[in-house]
């Protein structure tokens, strides 16, 4: 015979660690049924015909949140042969509260009084047997952390399910609530089993919609209840639920003051201490703005950068010197010979030529040219050497040949270990088994141009996972979200908005799915709308690239793009909270503020390596998959009329460059109307990194820095990969919604990279007066939308009346 | 036919692999969605995330 | 009536009464604050708002609208 044991307990009490203890890895976790609310079900390790259910965290078992109903419908539905109260040991009174409830539900009850460890540190103690006698049930002390008392309390459960004994709640409340729920019982309830008549009672008493409902009580049964009810509320001059929460503490009190003695604390705790700077009404902000800069300028620019360095041009480039030895003297050889046969007068000339005439990129080679490292050459030349040509300044007629013989007579190996980069490897290697064309070009540009281009930027998203899981674990984010709340009221969302968009800085899968915490309808909705803005992991080898190629690794690009996503977020926020859909009251703001812990370096490792490997199996498996449908693309099309395959197929010909090419107009006014480009963003909606990918395939176009900053913000904007367009739709649970949801972020976005470019082009001097004009349009209906009043009065000023 | 594999021997073998991979991603993709797992890359109940926004539920 | 959102930082206050319907009081309630219990304001965010008070032996955030609606 199978037991069922259910854990239930506060959030945050430690439920989840020691179901992991209990159970192991026999877990199972899926969904109840028709909620959103995780279930998660195991086997007990040292005994399998054990079932362990972990309850959502819940404070109390009233029917106001989905977390509650579900799991007070499957302590009465269900009836489990036992429940296993796990109270958080730090904060007795209010995790009694719960316990409480679950006495009176009749059910085979022990409690576990959780983060013994840290309670006997802080000097308090905890009379367990005292509060075992008091509560009428047996009371263990454990650590989940520290694993200890797992296994008594495990036996104790499952002996105490065995045997059957009905929990009988010791605590009683005053005289006309017990008068009142004795007649309750009498009139309606006398057909229930003893043990489970108390529960309902109580939520009779306190006129529960969801009890009433259940049981179906006649008219005049009613009616005689509520006359108690009613004398009950006048006599203690109160509400029915607050007069049985009351009661539930009182008692709850004196359990205190017999069980519970606490050190005598003198000064403020560490959390404490910390709290008053971070939390200091003028130091918050700026104190966070700091911290992310140096997230970002530790990640990206410096540490990140290095890494990326090598891994783009070297390990998936033409390759590196062990240990980097040699490197120096290359270069130096390098630089020596272009000196001589790549920067002569003739090159300079042609190119301060293309500078005054204004082409794309040619300033780029020329400061190259003029800093006389081949390196940085080779870059400016390699973006923009085509577009030079294009515009008549073709410098390949003397660059390439002697480059050529360059590459020819130095050897990079004659200066120390060479490894030569993957691409190279394979490439040698296929050639070697005498690999048809097509397949090596396949393999080489296609899938490891494609994945390369984004592994590539690993390394940098290491080092960021590293301190964003530093800083969640260590509790500071709470922090941030306490303080962002009023900022967020203004902008009508509330501060628990927050927390999706702090998760949306890794996935935006999460993300939205984190709005489930939100429970006021309209304020969810606006969420999961939103918090795509916020650049999640895979869009920042976007901000990477445009970083590296147009902003020479600008250390201010990817904080700027936060900015961007916060800013499109409130103002979002803002537009949509006037409009009718979502006009309202802002939703109510309570939250608890765990204490300060340093994290473990396990801790924080697992969780960045939790992230990366998900990043770099995406680039595996999806970007793979994309990049070869890519390259297919390009290398598929029309030479003179003649459909057909070609590795070297232009651009222009193959089918993508056509499908390119048909809708890059769309992106003319925002600057960056080409195929390449175009292509690219589409191929976005698959996964954002493969934006890069798309890049890598094909060639990197040549684009302004005002264009190229133009792309980005579209990218960061616009609709999200289908992953999180899928989770939009989940959490949404309507398609009319994500429809609007995504045609509002290709529309916003559409907007700010309008703005973006045609304003940035008047303070470069080039006026393009039709795309002024709309760009100036779209500004004033946005600072309309902002400046608008609302439509209901958002503010509570009048104190609410008891509705009974 | 010996020389056709002589000369081509090679590059089948690799195209096989690289069809090989292509059908493995596409059926392990297809399983994925079947049991219902995000693209986060985690399941629910390890993810950080997630037990984040369950801990703020306040 | 004084209203918890009245009270100065590290001012402790005993609540008297809560307003307000449904599951915000009902929420506020299960959290501890109750008739009788002792509240202690511990900060204010930059801004104003929340503000964190000590209820029961442990912190709590709360916007000031809420703090509004409970009696002291």
């Amino acid at each position: 015979m199978e037991i069922k044991i259910a854990l239930a307990g506060n959030p945050n009490c430690g439920k989840t660690t020691l179901f992991n203890l209990l159970t192991g890895s026999n877990q199972f976790v899926g969904n109840w049924p028709g909620v959103t609310v995780e279930k998660k079900e195991g086997r007990l390790k040292s005994d399998k015909n054990v079932i362990i259910t972990d309850l959502p965290g819940i404070y109390s078992l009233s029917p106001y949140t989905p977390e509650e109903v579900v799991a007070r419908n499957y302590l009465i539905d269900e009836r489990p042969d036992a429940i296993l109260n796990i109270i958080d040991g730090t904060n007795l009174e209010r995790n009694l509260y719960l316990t409480t409830q679950l006495a009176e539900l009749g059910i085979p009850m022990i409690c576990a009084v959780n983060m013994i460890d840290v309670v006997r540190k802080n000097g308090d103690t905890i009379n367990t047997e005292q509060l075992s006698k008091r509560l009428g049930c047996a009371v263990c002390e454990i650590s989940a952390l520290k694993g200890t008392g797992i296994k008594e309390t495990a036996d104790l459960a499952v002996k105490t399910a065995q045997s059957g004994e009905k929990m009988i709640p010791q605590h009683s409340f005053c005289g006309c609530v017990e008068h009142a729920l004795a007649h309750i019982e009498e009139a309606f309830l006398h057909d229930l089993p003893a043990e489970q008549q108390r529960w309902y009672a109580v939520k009779i008493f306190e006129r529960d919609g969801k009890v009433l409902e259940k049981l179906n009580i006649p008219e005049d049964t009613l009616s005689h209840i509520e006359n108690d009810i009613a004398d009950c509320e006048k006599e203690m001059d109160d509400d029915a639920e607050s007069i049985i929460t009351n009661e539930r503490y009182i008692y709850i009190a004196e359990l205190i003051k017999e069980c519970f003695k606490k050190k005598k604390k003198g000064g403020l705790t560490i959390s404490d201490k910390i709290d008053r700077i971070i939390t200091n009404r003028f130091l918050a902000l700026p104190i966070f703005a700091v911290v992310m800069i140096i997230v970002y300028y530790i990640s990206w620019t410096s540490v990140g950068t290095l890494l990326t360095d090598w891994t783009n041009d070297g390990l998936f480039g033409d390759g590196w010197h062990l240990f980097g030895n040699g490197s120096a003297q290359y270069e130096q050889a390098q630089d020596n010979f272009a000196a001589e046969n790549i920067f002569t007068d003739e090159v300079k000339a042609t190119v301060e030529q293309a500078v005054d005439a204004d082409v794309i990129g040619a300033a780029e080679i020329l400061d190259a040219i003029d800093g006389g490292a081949f390196a940085d050459f080779d870059e400016a030349y390699g973006s923009y050497g085509e577009e030079l040509a294009a515009c008549g300044y073709d410098i390949s007629g003397i660059v390439d040949p002697a480059v050529e013989t360059m590459n020819d007579t130095i050897d990079p190996a004659d200066y120390g270990v060479w490894v030569p980069g993957i691409p190279v490897l394979v490439e040698t290697g296929l050639d070697n088994i005498n690999c048809v064309e097509w397949l090596k070009r396949l393999i080489v540009d296609g899938i490891i141009g494609g994945v390369g281009a984004v592994l590539g930027f690993v390394p940098q998203m290491l080092v960021l996972f590293i301190f964003l899981a530093f800083l969640e674990a260590c509790g500071y984010m709470a922090r941030v979200a306490f303080v962002m709340d009023r900022i967020f009221r203004r902008f009508g969302l509330s501060g628990k908005s927050f927390i999706p968009m702090l998760i949306g800085s890794g996935c935006g899968v999460p993300g939205v799915m984190a709005s489930r915490t939100i429970e006021n309808e309209r304020d969810r909705r606006m969420t999961i709308m939103t918090t795509t803005f916020i650049p999640c992991g895979a869009k920042m080898p976007i901000i990477a690239l445009i970083a590296a190629a147009l902003f020479h690794g600008a250390w201010w690009l990817a904080p700027s793009a936060y900015f961007i996503g916060v800013a499109a977020i409130i103002v979002s926020g803002i537009m949509l909270k006037k409009t009718k859909m979502f006009a309202g009251d802002p939703a109510p703001f309570v939250m608890e503020l765990p204490a300060y812990h340093l994290p473990t370096f396990g801790n924080v490792m697992r969780s960045m390596w939790e992230r990366g490997s998900s990043f770099i199996k995406k680039a595996g498996t999806i970007i793979l998959l994309s990049s070869i449908f890519i390259w297919a693309g390009s290398s598929f099309g029309w030479t003179d009329g003649v459909f057909g395959f070609s590795t070297e197929m232009e651009l222009a010909n193959s089918i993508l460059g056509k499908i390119g090419s048909a809708i890059c107009w769309i992106f003319a006014p925002l600057g960056f109307g080409e195929p390449t480009a175009a292509v690219a963003t589409i191929m976005g909606l698959v996964a954002k990194e493969e934006v890069v990918g798309v890049f890598g395939v094909l060639d990197f176009v040549a684009m302004t820095s005002l264009a190229g900053y133009s792309f980005l913000v579209f990218n960061l904007l616009c609709a999200p990969c289908f992953a999180a367009i899928g989770a939009i739709r989940r959490e949404m649970n309507s398609a009319k919604w994500t429809w609007f949801a995504i045609g509002y972020q290709c529309c916003f976005a559409y907007a700010v990279s309008l703005m973006i470019y045609q304003f940035g082009l008047l303070f470069t001097g080039n006026v393009n007066v039709l795309g002024l004009i709309f760009a100036l349009a779209v500004f004033a209906f946005i600072v309309y939308m902002l400046a608008r009043p609302y439509r209901e009065n958002v503010k509570l000023s009048k104190k609410k009346t008891l509705k009974v | 036919m010996l020389e056709f594999f002589q000369q081509y021997g090679g590059s089948l073998i690799v195209g096989l692999i690289v069809l090989a991979i292509v059908v493995l991603i596409i059926v392990q993709r297809i399983r994925e969605r079947r049991s219902g797992k995000s693209s986060c890359g985690c399941n629910c109940a390890e993810c950080d995330a997630c037990r984040q926004a369950k801990k703020k539920r306040g | 009536m004084a209203t918890l959102r009245d009270a100065k930082i590290g001012e402790t206050v005993t609540v008297k009464r809560l307003n307000g319907e449904g599951a915000v009081k009902r929420r506020l309630m299960d959290m501890g604050l109750t008739k009788g219990v002792d509240v202690t304001v511990r900060k204010v965010a930059p801004l104003g708002d929340p503000i964190e008070v000590t209820v029961r032996g442990y912190e709590l955030s709360l916007r000031k609208a809420d703090a509004e609606k409970i009696d002291v």
